[in-house]
């Protein structure tokens, strides 16, 4: 039986680091290209200031000795300040757009079936980074099939995987999740959610978030959904990629271990920056060296991007705030000490 | 006994040295033999001590190596994690996980400072807890190891924490698998101390008794027939030793008396002739004649050193090489089989086996007439070509019929070899006692079963089973190498003795002596109930299924050639005691009933392999009790034949019995894999060797049932027939 849970461990192959299997193959098409002297034009445009993911995203890049300048924009969180960029981006012409997460890359790109593509960047080779549901959000047609000449990399684990992960650190039956009814990335990883739990024998305890009067989700009712999950007998709490829950990560946690309930985290977000106690979750540095392999292939390789399959990382890190689990006093077991990264939460630090 | 009623005074003397001659050599070589066991078990027991030695640190080196790993590990939870080492979860899958991976690590245990048992897996808290009251005191702050009921070693590795929580990981290491390689090679190394033994024992044998006991021996007879007054004979000489020496100078001694003797007649002659007087001359001439009959001069024939022993070492050389592949031969079998035939694969294993004997079979009393017509010497060499041809033949065997065709062709060499040198024994035999003669014979033949399988699977194991057969190959070819050397042209033919060898003998009979065999009771039972199914036995269970069993079971070729090599063993260690003891009571039907029973019991105690945990030892016991069994029915079964032909000396003649019986006694050996085949597929392996048991034995109840009703009736026909 254990024989089998250590096969799980390594077979399932969450943890650990990021394989970096994906990036030999670009060797060859760097070698092969012809040398190239003036340097490409890179317009990126984030959410709400860079991340470790364009730091991983540059230094592959450089590592490849990939001549670039590298343009960046923020949208500061919100969609309004799109359009002089897309302006600015239109005047620009560069060689790629990189995009950064589900609103930035529908505000600047446009969704597929937009009956507006003058109000978006056309015909210009795009990468997108963090874009949780890019099928659902009609970014692209398919992974395999992006219909446009855009392409990204995935970083969310499967279901499957989250769940495993979860059941593997402990004996959590009765999942509470709490999520933004509004956003389409929330419902789709719910509907997954359901449709998965009964497989690991999980029972799933659902909780929309209330709208508040201005019709937006009231983030004042987290607390006492916090405690209304406590009350079902809820074991764990589930925080998928919901912007609206990672913008409120701070209170959510807080509430989560003052009620003693510990926080899985799908996305890495609450995990860094506040204090939820483990997730599965993809390093961001690495996501941005695998941007970094498409852009190569679409730069040096001269791919076109509709060629190439969205990219998804292999391997997910599981990180653990051992800070939040000592509050808690849910240590894990030492299975998973062995391949989990330990971290410290900016709160005790 | 009989001889030793008619000797003549002269031949007392020489036969008392002769005896004593034989007992001093026969104690040198034993005395060699001991003192080379001596040096091997010596030499033996330093190499196992230096395995000794380098145990502990083997041990202590695994321990350190998955200890350092997992205190690592447990000190990252408890140190920096600062995890309670008693609140740590999940601690005992872990160190599952590690055991499942690690089959030398027995436990592992995690203990706090006061030696509490917090986690342990591998074993129970109980034993653990009687573990750690074994071990010394110890500082926690430092690892160390101790031997932990002397089964494994105990490394115990600080896990750190905060002061309070300072927990100490116990990893066991078995000493088992180690310890078990260490007893391969002790069982091996003892096995090649045996098998030294035996051809040491062999060799020196044969030399001395060729160099010294047999010239000595011809030396006295020919001094006995001097004192006879016969200076006839002459003497080969074979050396330039002291004893060749002293057997020049007494042909010279001879030579030079009938040159003095001739130089006598002549003048006696001379005067003879010179006397005018007849009435002289007719007493010299009667001198002469009374002269003549007391002493013989002229130049006669040569004695030749002719006794069984000769055909030793050659025999048993033979059998050796076709021993060496006993382990393994099913098995080799196995790997040409073809599978697209509608005959079972047991079959196909079985076949070859079957052929060779039916080969060896047919071989034998043809064989038999060859030695009368072209000598023994011829028909050996003709038996080892066919055989070497056979062996180098399986070297290259491509496919299952080339092998079989192979098998077939060292069956009939085995039979030559073995028909050559049972008409030697038979030819020289009469000067000795039968006992002894037959003696010869089950030496060198066991000699070879002994030695055979253990070597032989020692060998496959590496070198593969095809080189082992060059290895049979090169052993035979040295035994028809002795033959050509030392059995020169004449030796084998120059008597003129047609009484070659009884499976020869069987031949002649015709078919109303044959009917008139069969009626006989004591000769059909003896027959069929105890020969048939020891020879049954020797090819169905010990050729066939053991290699194949043991096989399945896991063991190796050296370890099932060391297993078979248990057979030869105890049959060779009973003989003596068996044939003793037959002897003195004379019963020997119920020797034959006590052997059977012995073996029978054996086998059927393979029914209850559980109790013996290991099935192996099911196995082991049902070879020794076989071994055990044949050495008590062997000599018995033989005097109880002769007992029978000693009925039909008159009619059909001794030998033709004892042929007849030999002959048909060699069925065993085709049935024997058939039944082998036939009980296995009905119940397994371990259901055949039962199998077998319940035969025997059910077939030795209707021996004794027989023989019983038989030795009643016998009072009647016995007494027509020396009325007669």
């Amino acid at each position: 039986m254990n024989k089998i849970d250590a096969w799980r461990y390594s077979a399932i192959g969450l943890f650990v680091l990021i394989s970096l299997s994906v990036l030999p193959a670009s060797t060859q098409a760097q070698s092969s290209s012809h040398r190239v002297t003036k340097p490409f034009e890179i317009f990126a445009v984030v959410w709400r200031g860079e991340t470790e993911v364009e730091d991983g995203f540059r230094d592959y890049l450089n590592q490849r000795g990939i001549p670039y300048n590298m343009t960046v924009r923020s949208l500061d969180l919100d969609r309004n300040n799109a359009p002089p960029i897309v302006e600015e981006i239109r005047q620009a012409q560069p060689d790629l757009v990189y995009t950064w997460g589900t609103g930035t890359t529908r505000s600047i790109v446009g969704p597929l079936d937009t009956d507006e593509p003058e109000r978006f960047v056309q015909g210009i080779p795009g990468i997108f980074v963090l874009v949780a549901y890019p099928i659902s959000a009609k970014i692209v047609e398919s992974f395999e099939n992006t219909g446009r000449p855009i392409t990204g990399v995935s970083f969310l684990a499967s279901i499957d995987s989250q769940l495993r992960a979860i059941l593997d650190y402990g004996d959590f039956r009765k999942i509470a999740v709490i999520y933004d009814n509004t956003s389409s990335n929330s419902r789709i990883n719910v509907e997954s959610l359901e449709q998965a739990a009964p497989e690991f024998d999980v029972e799933l305890i659902v909780l929309p978030v209330p709208l508040g009067d201005n019709d937006k989700p009231d983030p004042a009712a987290i607390p006492n959904l916090i405690s209304q999950a406590k009350s079902q007998g809820a074991q764990l709490l589930y925080m998928g990629p919901d912007s609206f829950l990672t913008r409120h990560a701070k209170v959510y946690t807080a509430e989560a271990i003052a009620a003693g309930l510990p926080t899985f985290a799908s996305t890495q977000a609450p995990l860094k920056g506040s204090r939820a106690m483990f997730g599965l979750v993809s390093d961001y540095h690495t996501l941005g060296k695998l941007a970094a392999v498409q852009a190569e292939k679409i730069l040096i390789g001269n791919q076109k991007p509709e060629d190439l399959p969205v990219a998804s990382l292999s391997r997910f890190k599981l990180w653990i705030n051992i800070d939040v689990v000592r509050e808690i006093r849910l240590y894990p077991p030492m299975n998973m000490i062995a391949i989990a990264d330990f971290k410290t939460t900016a709160v005790n630090q | 006994m009989n001889t030793e009623n008619n000797k003549t005074f002269d031949e007392v003397a020489p036969d008392e040295f002769r005896r004593d001659l034989r007992k001093l050599l026969v104690r040198l070589v034993l005395l060699a033999v001991f003192v080379l066991v001596l040096g091997q078990s010596a030499v033996s027991w330093f190499a196992l001590e230096g395995f000794e030695e380098q145990l502990d640190p083997q041990l202590h080196q695994k321990a350190n190596a998955v200890g350092k790993a997992l205190s690592d590990q447990l000190s990252f939870a408890t140190g920096e994690l600062a995890i309670p080492a008693a609140e740590l979860v999940g601690v005992e899958e872990y160190f599952d996980s590690v055991l499942a991976t690690n089959d030398d690590i027995k436990y592992l245990s995690l203990t706090n400072a006061a030696n509490d048992v917090l986690f342990v897996s591998g074993i129970s808290p109980g034993e653990m807890n009687a573990i750690l009251q074994t071990l010394p005191m110890q500082d926690i702050d430092e690892e160390q190891f101790a031997d932990a009921m002397g089964e494994h070693i105990d490394g115990a590795f600080t896990v750190e924490g905060s002061e309070a929580h300072k927990s100490v990981l116990h990893v066991g290491v078995s000493s088992e698998r180690i310890r078990s390689h260490l007893r391969e090679v002790f069982w091996e190394v003892i096995t090649i101390v045996i098998i030294c033994w035996l051809v040491t024992f062999e060799f020196l044998l044969f030399f001395t008794v060729a160099r010294v006991e047999k010239p000595m021996d011809n030396i006295l007879r020919a001094m006995a027939e001097g004192a006879r007054g016969k200076f006839s004979s002459w003497l080969v000489v074979r050396s330039n030793d002291e004893i060749g020496q002293l057997t020049l100078s007494f042909n010279r001694t001879l030579q030079a008396l009938r040159h003095r003797y001739s130089d006598f007649l002549f003048d006696v002659r001379e005067t003879q002739n010179a006397q005018i007087q007849s009435e002289i001359a007719g007493k010299i001439s009667m001198v002469r004649q009374a002269i003549d009959r007391r002493y013989q001069f002229e130049q006669g024939s040569a004695l030749r050193d002719k006794s069984p022993d000769r055909i030793r070492v050659p025999l048993f050389l033979f059998i050796f090489s076709e021993e060496l592949s006993r382990s393994f031969l099913p098995l080799f079998v196995q790997r040409y089989a073809p599978t697209d035939l509608m005959i079972s694969s047991e079959v196909l294993i079985g076949l070859p086996i079957t052929l060779f004997m039916v080969a060896a079979m047919i071989a034998t009393p043809l064989g038999g007439g060859f030695v009368d017509r072209i000598g023994v010497r011829r028909v050996f060499l003709a038996g080892i070509i066919a055989a070497v041809i056979g062996f180098v033949g399986n070297f290259f065997t491509q496919n299952y019929y080339d092998l079989v065709i192979y098998r077939v062709l060292t069956g009939i060499g085995y039979g030559l070899v073995f028909i050559a040198s049972e008409g030697w024994v038979t030819q020289n035999a009469k000067r000795f006692s039968r006992a002894s003669a037959t003696g010869v014979f089950v030496a060198a033949v066991f000699g070879g079963i002994i030695c055979g399988p253990p070597i032989g699977g020692i060998f496959a194991d590496r070198f593969g089973f095809e080189a082992t057969f060059l290895l049979s190959a090169a052993l035979a070819t040295i035994s028809g190498l002795i033959i050509y050397q030392v059995f020169r042209v004449g030796d084998s033919r120059s008597d003129q003795v047609k009484t070659a060898s009884p499976s020869h003998q069987a031949l002649m009979l015709g078919f109303r002596d044959w009917v008139t065999l069969l009626k006989d009771i004591r000769f059909v039972s003896v027959l069929a109930f105890a020969a048939i199914p020891g020879k049954m036995m020797v090819a169905g269970f010990i050729a066939y299924l053991v290699p194949l069993y043991l096989n399945e079971l896991g063991h190796d070729q050296p370890s099932i050639g060391r297993i078979l090599m248990l057979y030869g063993i105890a049959t060779l260690l009973c003989l003596t005691l068996a044939a003793r003891y037959a002897d003195r009571t004379e019963n020997y039907g119920y020797m034959v009933g006590l052997g059977a029973a012995i073996a029978g019991l054996g086998c059927i105690a393979a029914y209850f392999s559980n109790l013996f945990g290991d099935a192996s030892y099911a196995v082991i016991l049902a070879i020794g009790s076989l071994g055990v069994g044949h050495a008590l029915t062997l000599t018995s079964q033989n005097s109880i034949i002769q007992q029978v032909a000693e009925r039909y000396r008159d009619t059909l003649g001794r030998a033709s019995v004892v042929g007849a019986y030999r002959l048909c006694e060699r069925l065993g050996m085709v049935i024997g894999p058939l039944i082998a085949v036939a009980l296995i597929s009905a119940f397994g392996y371990q259901g055949a060797i039962v199998g077998f048991g319940v035969i025997l034995i059910g077939l030795i109840m209707l021996f004794l049932i027989s023989n019983r009703s038989a030795s009643h009736r016998a009072i009647e026909p016995q007494s027509g027939l020396t009325n007669e």
